[in-house]
């Protein structure tokens, strides 16, 4: 090789390197290193997916926007981790005697972020919003039918007048799209002035990449609210959100089989709350085969619901019973037999029989392990519709969710009367399994009616009793939410880990 | 000769056709150029209009509604019928599309029915940050390329030539996804010196934004690495065996006058062309990769519009990537002229 072509190489090898390698050398000398967000100040940083829709407490449904809109304003009751109530910007309520008035007193001293203060007239106006005939509000739809008036006491106290006695209903005022907002507060421009009474003060929100949120001084609770702030940062790729948390970018990650995989598990702290939801088998009564009794009793006694469990939610869920009760609801039913996987039951209901039917559903994972399960049970021969979430919650009459034999559907917690009146009811909105029995409505009514613990007791039995063996729905788990958190986080979450009962970091520091 | 109305950008060669005129003189091609691009500014717009109609819909097969997307499941069919009339997606197509490209054409893009904010607020921003990767993504991309190709053509049949071939052929076999993933793992995570999420320090000041891009755009550059180089590798082993080539060095030209004047410009023709069609590619975004890093540029809010059926949002998207991609053929086009010395304009007799 002559020194001229020797020259040239050299040339050419000294350009791709630098081309290539120059950018990054650079980037190591930033004085910002990737784990150090946030400098000297005490940031909780969650990773969120894209909320993929209009950010306003009245109507946001996707639970990146509760988030959002969460942290910035705040409701009159939340529940903490065992499913307890939460004083918030009401401080008592109370029921009258026929159970058709309930009386809220307001927290003195809560003012919105303009420093207005909190009053009755803004508790009345946000829940005549969220009734409104017009209202576009999903929460309207837990009112609907429970809820009557609601007027002025005093400045201080709000009265609900409901259509019927409905003992539960303080819950439903922990639900999402119930955060108290200004009196006159129209819907649409709330990214414009995020007004709330909050823990924290939204500082910025670029779609598609972070919300930044600093702590709100002027909130009733401030002294216990330890941390400067909150950022979410948008996530698109899950791959990507475990890195980041790796890296030490974020500090918490919600625990699923991929993070197990990924991750030491033992170098996080692993915390946990309250149940989220439950992924409900909803059997179409009017469709075969499950307008057969034996054929859906078989399908219950077919799951192997501890092996969901494990397949499905890493273990983080218990095995339910297919009654809508959670664990941590104060009322648990009584003397029902716990179903768990008994092939010769299922031999014996099917009698020699080979049925055939789709699962339709969203949840792949769900779907995918089911229909395993099933397959593998004789007298089952089982296929998967797995569709998109817009494909299965299509509107229309014809839709997925609710019309297919046997569609899988998530549903976070409500009350059990909610349930009863949302799924069970006769002609219910979301009666996925085109089911009805008088019977479970008139207890749901005497239960709701009811203030009497012993009477309670009896009507929780009765429903549950009923919801068991009429199996509208197989309910095999309650899932729980679980998280890894980085260990410079310390103190405990009041509320669920998702937030979806109200955002509370009351207690929650970050420190070495 | 041939008749037409108007100039024609002709790149066959020109010994193909009798009579043969010989290449023109750089003053007369470049006395074409602006009839060129006069031309493209009438093809242009007529192509977008196409591209509109089109995109409007096929958008109607995407399954999903806007009001049930903002809604959720549990709001009530009445909700969401209401919520559709609300905000104007309740019309006959027709009437919707005459509506937003009325409206499009005054500036007038409306408002992002996924997130209730001015279309234009969120499209150009997002559609600056996404010619920004592209362009560095570009600049990586060219010289690197460049000079591997050429070092293989100067090392045709060596050890060399058939290693880096040997590399190249398994960087192409990598999908953007795991170059991406790979690189996150050694720069981000065992390293520390980019961060994952590269959305926050992608607005800041000049640095940390370098710092957020290098990565997403060294990924970028990857995927169309091995294609250029390799054109640029055929593209100079042609070259030097042409014979003006070895006229030139028997003239006795220094090597750098010959890889300046006659190898370089000769070889680069074909990859040109290539470059152009990739350079439009680049600066549209890129959704895979933008979505791995987090990066907020044009290609993940598109996504997000196609899913959700934000017909407005993704119009207008698609009509700014699609006008970024036609102007960057139109410089291709150009480049062509200014390097190309069988490029001739017909006009009409």
């Amino acid at each position: 090789m002559n020194h001229r072509q020797t020259r040239l190489r050299r040339i050419l090898l000294a350009v791709t390197t630098a081309a290539l390698v120059a950018p990054l050398a650079a980037c190591a000398t930033t004085a910002t290193t990737a784990g150090d967000a946030g400098g000297d100040e005490a940031i909780y940083r969650i990773p969120i997916s894209d909320p993929g829709a209009e950010i306003d407490p009245l109507t946001v449904a996707d639970y990146n926007g509760m988030l959002i809109a969460g942290l910035a304003s705040e409701g009159l009751i939340s529940l903490d981790a065992g499913g307890e109530l939460i004083p918030r910007l009401a401080t008592e309520w109370h029921a009258s005697e026929d159970g058709l008035t309930w009386t809220i007193e307001l927290r003195e001293g809560a003012v919105f972020n303009d420093g207005e203060p909190v009053t009755a007239d803004d508790v009345v106006s946000t829940f005549e919003t969220i009734t409104a005939d017009d209202s576009v509000s999903p929460g309207k739809s837990s009112f609907d039918g429970i809820l009557d008036t609601i007027t002025t006491v005093d400045e201080g106290t709000v009265e609900f007048g409901l259509a019927r006695p409905f003992s539960d209903f303080p819950r439903l005022l922990t639900g999402a799209n119930t955060s108290i907002l200004p009196a006159g507060y129209v819907a649409g421009d709330w990214l414009e002035n995020p007004i709330g009474a909050g823990q924290f003060l939204l500082e910025d929100y670029t779609v598609g990449e972070a919300a930044t949120f600093v702590k709100n001084p002027d909130y009733w609770n401030a002294d216990e609210i330890l941390v400067d702030g909150v950022e979410l940062k948008v996530y698109a790729d899950e791959q990507a959100k475990v890195l980041a948390f790796q890296a030490g970018e974020l500090d918490r990650i919600a625990v699923t089989s991929d993070v197990i995989a990924s991750l030491d598990a033992s170098k996080y702290d692993t915390i946990s709350s309250g149940y989220n939801k439950f992924d409900g088998i909803f059997l179409n009564h009017e469709a075969a085969p499950f307008d057969d009794p034996t054929v859906r009793e078989a399908l219950a006694w077919a799951i192997d619901r501890a092996a969901l469990v494990d397949d499905v939610y890493s273990g983080n869920a218990d095995v339910a019973n297919d009654v809508l009760y959670f664990p941590d609801y104060p009322i648990q039913p009584e003397g029902i037999e716990q179903r768990e996987q008994d092939l010769d039951r299922v031999a014996e209901l099917l009698d020699g029989r080979t049925v055939q039917f789709a699962i339709t559903t969203d949840n792949q994972l769900f779907g995918e392990v089911l229909q395993q399960q099933l397959n593998a049970v004789e007298g089952f021969e089982v296929e998967l519709d797995l569709l998109t979430s817009e494909q299965y919650y299509a509107d229309g009459d014809e839709t997925p969710w609710l019309n297919a034999p046997l569609t899988v559907t998530n549903w976070a917690p409500r009350t059990p009367s909610q349930y009863i009146g949302l799924i069970f009811a006769d002609g219910a909105a979301w009666n996925a399994s085109h089911y009805a029995n008088p019977a479970i409505e008139a207890a749901s009514e005497a239960f709701d009616a009811s203030t009497d613990e012993a009477e309670r007791q009896a009507r929780v039995d009765e429903i549950a009793g009923i919801q068991w063996s009429d199996l509208a729905v197989i309910v095999p788990t309650f899932t729980k939410a679980e998280v890894l958190q980085n260990p410079r986080v310390h103190g405990e979450f009041a509320g669920a880990l998702d937030f979806y009962t109200g955002v509370s970091f009351a207690g929650v520091s970050i420190g070495d | 000769m041939t008749t037409t109305s108007g100039p024609r950008l002709d790149t066959e060669p020109a010994r193909a056709r009798s009579p043969w005129r010989g290449p023109g003189s750089v003053a007369e091609r470049r006395s074409g150029i602006p009839a060129l691009i006069g031309q493209r500014l009438i093809q242009i717009p007529a192509v977008l209009l196409v591209v509109s109609v089109l995109v409007f819909w096929l958008v109607q097969v995407v399954p999903g509604d806007p009001g049930r997307n903002a809604l959720g499941p549990h709001a009530t069919a009445a909700q969401v019928q209401l919520w559709n009339a609300q905000h104007g997606v309740d019309g006959s197509l027709p009437e919707r599309y005459l509506g937003w490209l009325a409206g499009f054409a005054t500036g007038q893009w409306g408002e992002s029915l996924v997130y209730s904010q001015p279309v234009a607020e969120l499209v150009l921003p997002r559609l600056a940050n996404s010619m920004l990767l592209g362009g560095l993504a570009f600049a990586l991309l060219v010289p690197a390329a460049l000079a591997v190709g050429g070092l293989q053509a100067y090392r045709e049949g060596t050890r060399t030539d058939r290693a880096l071939t040997t590399a190249l052929m398994s960087l192409a076999a990598l999908p953007e996804f795991v170059i991406g993933v790979l690189l996150l793992i050694v720069f981000a995570v065992v390293l520390a010196w980019v961060p994952v999420q590269s959305a926050t320090d992608a607005t800041a000041d000049p640095l940390l934004r370098l710092r957020a891009m290098i990565l997403p755009a060294v990924t970028l550059a990857v995927g169309y690495f091995a294609v250029i180089a390799r054109m640029v590798r055929t593209g100079v082993i042609d070259t030097l065996g042409a014979q003006y080539h070895r006229t030139a060095v028997l003239k006795g030209l220094r090597r750098g006058q010959v890889l300046r004047r006659h190898v370089a410009r000769n070889a680069l023709i074909p990859t040109i062309s290539l470059l152009g069609i990739y350079l439009g590619t680049l600066l549209g975004g890129s959704a895979i990769v933008e979505t791995l890093f987090g990066y907020p540029g044009l290609g993940a809010l598109l996504v997000t519009a196609t899913e959700k059926k934000d017909i407005l949002l993704l119009e207008a998207g698609v009509m700014v990537t699609g006008a970024v991609s036609l102007i960057a053929l139109l410089l291709t086009d150009l480049a062509f002229v200014i390097v190309d010395p069988r490029i001739r304009f017909e006009k009409a007799e």
